[in-house]
This record gives C-alpha cells, structure tokens and sequence, in this order.
C-alpha cells in the first residue's frame, strides 16, 4: 500500500499540495452557511473517493480541525484499510444495533482525524444509511466535530449516496480524469440534483500531471481577463 | 483564445500516445524492409534497342530522305506500329518456342515493356524477369523474333540492333530503401490519424475545462495521479 495516505507519508509533495488546495476551496464553499457535513461520491468505482476521502481528512486535520471520517460506503468499505484500523465493528453495527456511534469512533495516527469505519458488510446496506438512525448519527456527530466527511458508495451504481446526499450539506464528486465516461458524469450529476443535493463542487481524480497543470493555473486564474493576459504572455514567448 | 490553445492540444493528444506514433511506422517500415529484402524475388531487368530502317526506294535519294523532317516523323510515327508488333501475340509465342519457356503468352506479356526512345525511331525491349540471365535472353530473342515478323509483315528492308541486352547484375525491383520509406511514412500519418481517432472516441472528462463545462459544478481541486498501490 504505497502512499494511501500521501498526505500524512508526504506532506511536501505536490500531491499533498494539491490537498491542500482542495481543503482550501471546500472551506471556501462555506463562507455563508455552515459546511460541516461532507459527503464525497463519484459516478463509478474505482475513481478514487476513498483515498481523496482520507486525504482531505487528513489536510483538515493539519490545519488544526478535528474530522469525524464517516465510511458510509457499507458494500465495500475502505477506510479502515488506509487508516489500518479494524474493521470488526464500525457503523453497520451502530446502526443494526441501535448503539451510540461514539463507542465505535477509533482514533488514527494521524492527530484530529477520528474515523468510524464501515464495519462488517450489512445485507441492506442502503436500508441503514437511509434509517432515521443515520441521519440522527450524523446530526450528532457535526455538533462534535468541525468536519464530518463521509465516504459513499458510487451514485450512479447503488441508491445509497442519493439517500446520504439529503442528509448533509455538501456533496463532493469526485471525477476520474480519463476514466470516467461524460455520459456517466452527468449521470451522477442529475442524481444529485434530481435529490436536491447541494453540489460543493468536483474534484478531478488522477489528472495527467503535465497536462493538468495547465488547466489547473487557469483555474487558479480564473476569470476571463487573467486568462487573456496569461494568454498573450504566453504567446509572446 | 480557443485557436492558441488548440496547437498545445493536438501535441498533447500526440504525447499522450506516443507509443502508437512511435510503434507503428516502426513496425510498417520493418515489416517492408523484411518483405523487401527476404521475400519478395529481386527482378532484372534487360533491354535492348533496334532500329527499323526501310532502303530508299530509289536510288540517291537516300540522304535526302534521311534529312527529310517528314519522313523522319513519319519514321517516328512507325516505330509505334512496330511496337505493337514486337509485343504481339505472334512473336511472343515465337520467344517462347524458341527458349522453351515455361511461360504462358499472358505472363511473358507482363514481362515486356516495349518503348519509342524519346523521338527517334529507335525502340527499346524491356524485359523484366527475377533470373538476369533469362532476362537478357527473351531480350534478345524478340529482337530476332520481331526482325523477322516486321520483314515479314511492313516489308521492311532490315532491322538493326543498336544494343544487344546484357545480363544485369543488379536488381530493378525491389527498391528497397525506398520501400522502407514509403512504409514508414505511411505507417506515421496512419499512426498520427489513429492516434486522433482515439482521442476523438474517447468520450471521458479529462480536464477541470472539461468537468465546468459539462456539469456546470467548479473543480475544487485537482488530484495528480499518483500511486495509490492496492486498494482491494
């Protein structure tokens, strides 16, 4: 497991830079209203939510906030393997159980990132992150922690991140660049809106480095006169 | 801004799959080269020129005739006729007749090439065959084979030989550096359209342009791709 958590092995490279930036904008997000629930999903598997889950938990927690990482993802969860924590008992067994959530929260290495792992796999796993106990679990765990980031199941796959998406302020989907097909993209889109989930924004997942870059100084740029003076500089050369 | 940007992102379609652009004319020019020099035959080719004369027909006349800018065109006019008799049906079953040929009259006709030499009245036998030797013997045996139709046929007083066909020592075909060439050349613009055929197939979000103006949601970040090892 080279570098799950390359933001905690490697807090100087640019991977862990590009973390930073991404807190840096999801804290902007929430300038007027309060962004405390987070919940991060993607189109399809694989693109990479579970690692930008733990990665931004731990780039809030480095700026001196404490993180409730919640892995929703019951079907498949994650979080306990890149924490390397046990997965024994976690939320699946806070939910079927009725137990207060806080018994199950682990510590990690990493200093203001706690994490409630998934637990054992549920056979209805969108049955109980739809529950009223859910909801109330997450409730409560805002109050208690500045950030509650939660890990979900692909949007486009399983109901499950649909159902979340009503219950938190904020939704970050995460794109595989080169990966994920457009169609499937505006796909996760529409399910998000169709729930009326507030959508914070995206975040682009494996992004070709060196063509990246580029787009990326635009987006810094962003507005359009920055971008024709950068152009023409860029022309003049 | 859109046309500045656009050289950038036909270099970066390039770069992305350098590997096709590299592998494929790679790979056409060495399998040219291989069919070049292994197994295709390499073909000789034997030529030899004559000339078609016709006495004056009166004495005395002769030099005048031959400077006579009508009848050299008219001379020149002729040599196509003979062209056609050289290469006709007759004298090439003659040439096979007479060297024991295991030849059809059609394939022996692909073998000759029978051409005026610019504007003069002299005509060239071409012969093509991947043995020299045999190549310069056909050669010369529709020279003899043509004297005596064309004696026979238009009358005509004598043929002459200006060159007899020697056997050639190197080969006409294949070209080989130039079929390595052609093969590489071709093998960059298939790779080149290859390459942008894919790029125009491939339907995925690649940019935060990309994500903006699809979805109409900011990127709040960019993740470089980095190495996530398993996460089963």
């Amino acid at each position: 497991m080279a570098y799950s958590l390359i933001t905690l092995e490697q807090s100087k490279s640019p991977i862990s830079e590009a973390f930073r930036t991404l807190r840096t904008n999801v804290q902007f997000t929430s300038v007027d209203s309060e962004t405390k629930k987070i919940m991060v999903t993607s189109a399809g598997p694989r693109e990479g939510k579970s690692s930008t889950v733990a990665n931004l938990a731990v780039s809030i927690a480095q700026s001196g906030k404490s993180v409730l990482v919640v892995d929703a993802d019951l079907r498949n969860p994650t979080q306990h393997k890149l924490f390397e924590l046990s997965n024994v008992e976690g939320l699946s067994v806070a939910l079927v159980l009725d137990q207060d959530y806080r018994i199950f929260i682990k510590e990690t290495a990493v200093p203001g990132v706690k994490v409630l792992t998934g637990g054992p796999i549920p056979p209805n796993p969108a049955e109980l992150v739809g529950s009223k106990r859910m909801k109330r679990l997450i409730e409560e765990a805002s109050e208690q922690f500045d950030i509650v980031l939660i890990d979900t199941p692909p949007i486009v796959a399983v109901t499950d991140a649909a159902i979340l998406a009503q219950e938190v302020d904020g939704v970050i989907l995460v794109l595989a660049s080169g990966e994920v097909n457009k169609d499937f993209a505006q796909r996760a889109k529409e399910q998000l809106d169709k729930v009326g989930a507030k959508i914070l924004g995206a975040v682009l997942n494996k992004a070709d480095m060196k063509t990246s870059e580029y787009y990326y100084y635009y987006y810094y740029h962003g507005s359009d006169d920055t971008k024709k003076k950068h152009n023409k500089r860029h022309k003049a050369r | 801004m859109e046309e500045e940007i656009e050289l950038r992102q036909y270099w970066e379609v390039l770069r992305k799959r350098w590997l096709i652009v590299v592998a494929l004319p790679l790979i056409a020019a060495l399998t040219s080269g291989v069919i070049s020099f292994f197994i295709i035959k390499p073909s000789y080719q034997a030529s030899t020129t004559l000339i078609v004369g016709k006495k004056a027909s009166e004495a005395g006349q002769a030099a005048v005739q031959m400077l006579d800018n009508s009848v050299l065109l008219a001379n020149q006019q002729l040599a196509k006729t003979y062209a056609t008799i050289a290469q006709s049906r007759t004298v090439e079953e003659n040439v096979i007749k007479d060297l024991n040929l295991p030849m059809t009259v059609a394939e022996i006709d692909k073998q000759i090439a029978i051409n005026q030499v610019k504007t003069t009245e002299i005509l060239e036998i071409q012969v093509t065959n991947t043995n020299p030797e045999l190549a310069a013997s056909i050669a010369n045996t529709i020279a003899q084979e043509f004297s005596k139709a064309v004696i026979e046929i238009k009358k005509v007083d004598s043929v002459s030989i200006v060159d007899k066909a020697v056997t050639p020592d190197v080969p006409v075909k294949p070209n080989k550096k130039l079929n390595v060439l052609i093969a590489f050349v071709v093998g960059l613009m298939a790779s080149v359209g290859l390459v942008f055929l894919l790029e125009y197939l491939d339907n995925t979000v690649k940019t935060s342009n990309d994500v903006e103006t699809l979805l109409g949601i900011p990127v709040l970040g960019v993740i470089p791709n980095y190495e996530m090892g398993k996460k089963a």
